[in-house]
């Protein structure tokens, strides 16, 4: 008598040859044997139950996946989806791959649930998927065990801070899959897990689905996401520059749904930022999501959802700001652009920053239209002193901005035209406090957009610039990011972008909250110079000189090689955000070591922009 | 000293996000003063039953009436509840003779700390093992007489019954000398 029905949702369709299709009925498992390269898709038909898979490999299949030497081997308490996505046997050779993942939350690779565990429960004879496996691996002379070690799919359990393994109800969803590839030829057993007895299931074992596909199968890597709760998955995409920077680096990873590059073979974090500040970097940020907001009430929209006065903005004008909830909570930080009258474009984060804008105009009744562009504008930024230089003999305005020269572009102002003859919107912007631009390109001409840039700087040192370097470059300028400085429970005044909130404009979204907040934020964001050479981490605490109780907590940090200095930046409570103030970062336990920090401006490397506006 | 009497159809599992709600509003508010392996005995429909809590949502039923009349009672309550309710098919009852005591059981049953078997009180379970097999130890009162009861896997059954056994056989040698 099972009270609580889940329909089974549309299974997603296959990603290539099937070569063959296994159901696992909800708490029971099967074994089946695969070639190596061939693909191993475990589909959770239902949505919210864990899968566990042990694999063998050799004749007699001698050879198991191993925890502790996958663990050790990714340097992660589990493989991600991405290029170091495996799991190697205990003879550290690999058997399986990580290919692609639309749930991306799962076990810590501990056991499959055990007899043992049911046991201590009150259920003795409880079906567990480690007696599964011995079941199903039996005629293949496997011996049993009381517990496998399996990789556990879809099963939320972590390992916290202090070690204790915490349970919660799986997150996956109808049809989401995890897609595997074999390195050998494996005999593999999945389970449907058998735990009714507890939310890891949601109290209601269901089946699970292995589809086989063929060695051949071309399946890319990737994850999914959603951008909300009702938005449709999405995986990871490449973006127009890819191709051109994956035959320079195979060190990418998963950001905002992009695969981006880490760093650069042959250069590095170091060899990279010495770029960036000495020369001239070519940043792939097609991850940004772009709108068009147009229509007869385009700039009401803005004008209501967007902390800085758009009425200020002229056509080939831009403002840094932030989307703001009602609370005053930063939503979405990002860049406005006037592209005319009745048309500005928003330049943020994250693909819901559109169903917010659309639910304010809806309540508001306005006449807008909010048209995602991103995926006819990707975007490369050259960034660094010697970009103008790289840029002027290749670039030409369109004649409404012919007035106008890439020598003097104003900081915060943008020109359609060409750039080796190719399309492009060019914005005087950047994430890196150096001097720089952004180009916009569609992705049909972005190999053309980055072969040109390459060749053109490489008589002056042009590189390509990874995340890394672009990471330690925005703290060094005070530059937020999102998840690290503002989530949408901080207010531009904690954020350390006050400034950026036009409080003189009648209304705006979180305008009423701001007014309150801004006489005494609970923290407002400084940057900090430490004593001696050691990195601080974000979440370490901040305490006053001797003190034991906190005022703040460090959002990011890393070292400065252009300051030679250790630097932070840090939400603190205003009374000892006093420039000079000095202060004591906790490392360890907060306790064991301090180390003396002094507050500073914001952005630790040209506070005053100079490079910027230069 | 009588044989101990082997039930496959007594159990009744139920558990959910509205487990304690449901046995609330089934058996009273009994349910959420015991903690998890305690139990109290109550009736239901006039006939009597006990209920051990195994987790914080999840009790267990051993109901001495018709089982369909249960199952249509817990039907009429669960409705819309986010529970389930199980017999499950792996596991039996085995209700021990009067004359085998919780001291002379904890003579070949080790339960699993930090339950204790010797000091086990009345309306407790402790999980424990007999030799290999697992099994669950409830001390309890059903209509006024001291049980003792056991819950095993089905599979358990034939090995545990000569455990039993063999404890029956020591015991008669204990009073015979």
């Amino acid at each position: 008598m099972l009270l609580e029905t889940k329909q089974p949702d549309i299974l997603p369709s296959p990603l290539g040859q099937v070569v063959a299709e296994y159901w696992i009925e909800g708490g029971t498992a099967i074994a089946y044997s695969v070639k190596a390269g061939q693909y191993i898709q475990i589909l959770d038909v239902e949505g919210c139950q864990c899968s566990d898979l042990v694999a063998f490999a050799g004749e007699q299949y001698q050879e198991e996946i191993d925890p502790t030497v996958t663990r050790t081997l990714n340097g992660l308490s589990m493989p991600i989806a991405g290029l170091h996505g495996k799991y190697f046997s205990q003879k550290m050779q690999p058997m399986l791959e990580v290919i692609q993942d639309t749930c991306n939350r799962h076990d810590s690779f501990l056991l499959a649930c055990t007899a043992r565990y049911y046991e201590d429960l009150g259920y003795p004879g409880h079906p567990s998927c480690s007696d599964n496996f011995n079941q199903v691996l039996q005629p293949y002379g496997i011996a049993p065990r009381p517990g496998w070690s399996a990789i556990n799919f879809f099963y939320n359990t972590a390992v916290e801070e202090t070690g204790v393994i915490a349970g919660g109800e799986a997150w996956s969803r109808p049809g989401d899959y995890v897609l595997l590839r074999a390195q050998r030829d494996l005999l593999c057993a999945n389970s449907s897990c058998a735990d009714d007895i507890d939310p890891v299931n949601g109290w209601n074992p269901t089946p699970i689905l292995i589809r086989v596909y063929e060695a051949e199968a071309d399946i890319p890597r990737a994850i999914g996401r959603r951008a909300s709760a009702t938005a449709p998955l999405r995986l990871t995409q490449p973006s127009a520059f890819t191709p051109q920077i994956q035959q320079l680096t195979n060190n990418l990873v998963e950001y905002n749904g992009f695969w981006v590059p880490n760093s650069f073979t042959n250069h590095g974090i170091q060899d990279e930022y010495w770029a960036l500040r000495e020369r001239a970097v070519l940043l792939d940020l097609s991850a940004l999501r772009k709108f068009d907001v147009t229509g007869k009430d385009a700039f009401s929209l803005l004008q209501l959802a967007f902390s800085r006065d758009v009425s200020k903005l002229k056509v080939g004008q831009s403002a840094y700001g932030c989307l703001l909830n009602p609370h005053g909570g930063i939503v979405d930080d990002g860049i406005v652009f006037c592209l005319g009258e009745l048309h500005y474009r928003y330049v943020g984060n994250c693909d819901s920053d559109a169903e917010w804008l659309t639910r304010v105009a809806t309540q508001q009744s306005f006449e807008v239209e909010i048209q995602p562009c991103s995926h006819l504008l990707h975007n490369l930024a050259i960034q660094g002193p010697l970009s103008r230089q790289i840029l002027r003999s290749l670039t030409h305005f369109d004649p409404q901005f012919a007035p106008l020269t890439i020598d003097d572009l104003p900081y915060f102002h943008f020109a359609t035209g060409t750039v080796a003859n190719i399309p492009v919107l060019i914005s005087r912007t950047g994430y890196t406090g150096e001097l720089g631009y952004e180009l916009f390109v569609h992705p049909d001409h972005g190999i053309a957009l980055w072969d040109a840039l390459m060749t053109a700087g490489a008589p002056v040192g042009l590189q390509p610039m990874g995340m890394l370097a672009l990471d330690r470059a925005r703290i060094e300028a005070g530059l937020l990011a999102a998840g690290r400085e503002f989530d949408d429970l901080t207010s531009p005044y904690q954020a350390g972008i006050g400034w950026a909130v036009a409080m003189k404009k009648p209304d705006f979204i979180g305008k009423a909250a701001l007014e309150k907040i801004r006489e005494h934020p609970p923290r407002v964001t400084v940057g900090l110079v430490l004593e001696g050479n050691e990195v601080a981490a974000g979440g370490q605490c901040v305490h006053p000189s001797g003190e034991r109780w906190r005022v703040g907590t460090i959002t990011s940090a890393a070292f400065s090689p252009i300051l030679n200095r250790s630097i932070a930046l840090a939400q603190i409570t205003p009374e000892y955000a006093e420039p000079g103030t000095v202060l004591e970062v906790g490392f360890v336990d907060g306790m064991v070591r301090r180390v003396r920090a002094t507050v500073g401006t914001l952005a630790a490397y040209d506070p005053t922009k100079s490079r910027v506006r230069s | 000293m009588s044989n101990p009497s082997v039930h496959t159809n007594l159990l009744w599992d139920i558990a959910g996000i509205d487990g304690l709600q449901v046995m609330k509003t089934l058996f009273g508010d009994g349910c959420d003063r015991i903690a998890p392996f305690q139990s109290f005995e109550t009736e239901l429909d006039h006939t009597p039953c006990s209920i051990l809590r195994l987790c914080e949502s999840n009790f267990r039923i051993r109901w001495l009436g018709e089982p369909n009349d249960l199952e249509s009672m817990l039907h009429s309550v669960t409705k819309d509840q986010r529970v389930w309710v199980k017999q499950f098919p792996w596991l039996v009852s085995v209700q021990l003779p009067h004359d085998l005591d919780i001291v002379q059981l904890s003579q070949i049953a080790i339960a699993k700390p930090p339950f204790s078997l010797p000091s086990l009180a009345s309306n407790c379970a402790a999980p424990a093992r007999i030799e290999t097999l697992s099994v669950l130890v409830w001390r309890h009162t059903l209509q006024t007489s001291e049980t003792l009861e056991l819950h095993t896997a089905k599979h358990s059954l034939e090995t545990l019954e000569q455990s039993l056994s063999m404890q029956r056989s020591s015991l008669l040698e204990a009073i015979a000398l």
